[in-house]
């Protein structure tokens, strides 16, 4: 069989998913022997152009959230090239954390950004060349422009995802085509592994809201029922809990577990369950809503990594219609 | 013939998305030179809204290679808008934590992106990258690759994860390391010693004795004579966690010493259309004339300009030996980057060699301090592997982020390596084409820098009153249009 083509691609990245891979170290360099890498800006000096000449290429891995005019054009391109197109990392399936930038009121702060830059490009007249990339209204997910077929989540995606992701490559390059849709990594919620659960998972109860400042985080209790806002619940455990293990709960970095589509509604029925179950009685509904009062900023914390795919920026940039 | 537009899409083996325009005139000459940042994410403007206590683990995602600098730098920030004070025990582990961090990002910049200009320069473009010096230097790659293994693990016995780590909390660390854990630092530690002292081995015998590598040292094209910026500890010596801010003119004289917190009245910035990327200048020479000489430089080199002495055995050794080649500071050399990494990379794990063979240092105590009166402002500085890194915030009382200021050290370059570019392309442009040897130089300029374009690019506050400047490609102010 000839050697299969390897191409990574970016949109706007952190570098995070980049370094991931390579701390792969041998795992990778044994299985890229198998493989002709065509475009990688960051380990091999191949330009743009020579990707445009390209007509097929075996694998493509996109990373980054995509934010401007130039990386929807790129994923396209990888897309139409690739037979196999992986979108590698949170910020590219989910939008990540520079999704928060959908908070800003996309349309109307953006404009602004846009109409100073515009002002400036006039004064200057760049070549046409040396134009900035139009900047998107936020940042934004792969999936609004085109379908990948393997999906390794993760910010980072880590070891046992990037493992399985080996195991696709290694199996294609002797010939084994991956078939359908692919989610990387464990798909159920991440509490389903975590050695600090209680006894009963179905049972967790949080009889008050602390933040994060405010205590000194006990290491071997569950989050929720220490106060502190743990998004374990629905989070997909396509990690070895690295961060619960670390003593700090869960952010949600690896985006969704199976089957839950919006990951800030479903941890807020979570907690609609858990919170206050026992106290409910005694604060009466003005103590409740007090102490409700100290979940700060839900948006940022329950759709840290997932505002851009969330029902809730759908209905709020009107995009909704038909759904 | 008639002017034209070339450009270098991307610029490789350096982090992010960039490019570099080169426009030429009618009679064949370059006219302009722009190194752009093409990706824009906003983290100043969305952070604003978001509880403080969470902005080390939101900011870590600036960047990818240097997370923990992000997620160090915000922890002492959040810690200062607190009014806390961390125990020494967490400083001690933060401290740690930074070295490895330092370590981390060098040998990757050196090892997968800068080697094969040095080591592969014969081979063609296709060739000069790290898989073919898997083939040609295969010793020198398996050193690598373990190296990386033991960077990731103490990482993880740190962090939990090696990127995007779970370690900063506020007032301190997110927990203490066991007897077990210290042992396998100690282990990882040393087996890296090694590694590092392989590694600069092969850097003394194969770069620094070539002969592409000394005809850049001393090529005049990559050269500036700029200010340096960077922290140093109480009496002078390299510091990265702590320390005052210092600055020296391209003669090597002080031109200030402060408190970070006071970063703001010696630094400033400007936004320009030819970049998503800002551009700092020194805020007392805002009136002066443009000069190479009023240009700001961070990082490795500027680190081993600004301070006095470097207190550990086997970086000295190699710091004096570079002093011996290249004369005395301060050194303006762009190529000298790379050496001094080397030099800070043996530095790094001499210090951490020296935390773990202090027995009760990281074990007593406590891990974290919640005493405090919160300030609602602060200031967290750090030096980041490729400078001077700053974060500024403030909040409402209830401690939600109202304002934050970010300043990468690959921003604070970018006024200089625009201005190294468009020197070099001048001096390369001569038979007019841009073929792979020249795109080649041209770049190892820019990569010299270890620019890390997702720092640097994801800045731009669309909130802020954006000041556009038109900026040419030495940085000189061609028009300022007032704050929108």
């Amino acid at each position: 069989m000839k050697r299969p083509k390897l191409a990574i691609v970016y949109g706007a990245i952190c570098g995070g998913c980049d370094v991931a891979l390579v701390n792969l170290g041998e795992k990778l360099t044994t299985i890229l022997e198998k493989y002709d890498i065509v475009y990688w800006p960051a380990v091999v000096d191949f330009r743009r152009d020579e990707l445009k000449r390209i007509s097929e290429v075996d694998i493509g891995i996109y990373m980054g959230a995509l934010v401007s005019s130039e990386d929807i054009e790129l994923a396209k391109l990888l897309r139409s090239r690739s037979k196999i197109l992986v979108a590698y990392g949170t910020c590219t399936i989910y939008g990540g954390i520079p999704g928060l930038s959908a908070l800003l009121g996309a349309k109307r702060v953006l404009e602004e950004v846009r109409f100073t830059l515009t002002t400036s490009l006039e004064e200057v007249e760049l070549p046409k060349l040396a134009k900035l990339p139009e900047l998107l209204e936020s940042a934004t997910s792969i999936l609004k422009v085109v379908e990948p077929n393997i999906f390794a989540p993760g910010c980072p995606p880590s070891d046992s995802v990037n493992e399985a992701l080996l195991e696709v490559l290694s199996d294609y390059a002797r010939g084994i085509k991956p078939k359908g849709r692919i989610f990387l990594g464990e798909p159920t919620p991440l509490c389903n592994k975590c050695t600090r659960k209680p006894t009963d998972t179905s049972k967790i109860s949080m009889s008050k809201i602390r933040r994060l400042h405010e205590l000194k985080l006990i290491e071997d209790k569950c989050f929720l029922e220490q106060g502190v806002l743990c998004m374990g619940p629905v989070t997909r455990a396509a990690c070895d809990l690295p961060c619960i293990k670390n003593n700090l709960p869960c952010v949600g970095c690896n985006g969704p577990a199976l089957d839950i589509d919006d990951m800030g509604l479903e941890m807020l029925s979570a907690l609609s369950s858990l919170l206050l179950v026992e106290e409910e009685r005694e604060l009466l509904e003005e103590g409740l809503v007090k102490e409700m009062d100290r979940l700060v900023d839900l948006i940022g914390t329950l759709y840290r990594y997932t505002l851009p795919s969330s029902l809730l920026i759908k209905l709020k940039l009107g995009d909704h219609r038909g759904e | 013939m008639e002017s034209r537009v070339l450009s270098i899409d991307p610029v490789t083996r350096l982090e992010g998305s960039t490019r570099v325009i080169i426009q030429v005139d009618e009679r064949n000459r370059v006219r302009e030179v722009f190194y752009q940042v093409l990706e824009l994410r906003g983290f100043e403007a969305f952070c604003k809204g978001r509880a403080i206590e969470e902005l080390p683990r939101i900011t870590s995602a600036i960047c990818g290679v240097c997370s923990w600098s992000h997620h160090i730098a915000s922890g002492k920030a959040v810690d200062a808008v607190l009014g806390r004070k961390p125990p020494e025990l967490a400083i001690e582990l933060r401290r740690f934590a930074k070295y490895i961090q330092i370590i981390d990002s060098h040998l990757l910049h050196l090892c997968i992106m800068a080697l094969p200009d040095f080591v592969l320069d014969y081979t063609s473009p296709e060739l000069r990258n790290i898989v073919r010096l898997m083939k040609s230097e295969p010793k020198l790659v398996r050193t690598i690759l373990r190296s990386r293994r033991a960077i990731v693990k103490i990482e993880e016995v740190l962090g939990g994860k090696p990127i995007h780590a779970a370690f900063m909390v506020p007032g301190g660390v997110a927990r203490r390391l066991s007897r077990e854990e210290l042992e396998e630092l100690d282990a990882l530690t040393k087996d890296l010693r090694k590694y590092i002292y392989s590694i600069t081995e092969f850097f003394n015998k194969k770069v620094v004795n070539s002969k592409r590598f000394q005809d850049l040292l001393s090529n005049e094209a990559y050269m500036l004579k700029t200010l340096y910026i960077g922290l140093v500890g109480r009496v002078g010596e390299l510091e990265f966690y702590d320390g005052d801010l210092r600055i020296i003119d391209s003669r090597g004289r002080e031109v200030a010493k402060f408190k970070a917190c006071d970063y703001a009245k010696y630094i400033a910035e400007r936004s320009s259309n030819i970049s998503y990327s800002k551009f700092p200048y020194p805020k007392w020479l805002e009136q002066s004339e443009y000069s190479e000489e009023c240009i700001f430089r961070t990082g490795p080199l500027a680190r081993i300009n600004v301070i006095e002495k470097l207190d550990a055995e086997r970086a000295n050794e190699e710091y004096r030996y570079m002093l011996e080649v290249l004369g005395s500071k301060p050194i303006h050399s762009t190529l000298a980057y790379h050496w001094a990494r080397v030099i800070e990379c043996l530095y790094c794990i001499e210090k951490m060699c020296t935390i773990l063979s202090e027995d009760t240092v990281l074990i007593e105590g406590d891990v974290v301090d919640l005493y405090g009166q919160p300030e609602y402002e602060g200031v967290g500085v750090v030096e980041a592997p490729r400078g001077t890194l700053i974060h500024h915030y403030r909040t409402d009382e209830d401690l939600i982020t109202t304002y934050v200021n970010i300043i990468t050290p690959t921003t604070i370059n970018n006024t200089a390596i625009n201005t190294e570019l468009r020197k070099v392309v001048t001096v390369l442009w001569r038979n007019g084409e841009l073929n792979y040897e020249t795109i080649n130089r041209i770049e190892v300029s820019i990569r010299a820098y270890d620019p890390c374009n997702s720092c640097a690019t994801h800045l731009l506050s669309p909130y802020r009153g954006l000041q556009v400047l038109v900026i040419d490609p030495y940085g000189r102010v061609l028009k300022v249009l007032p704050e929108m």
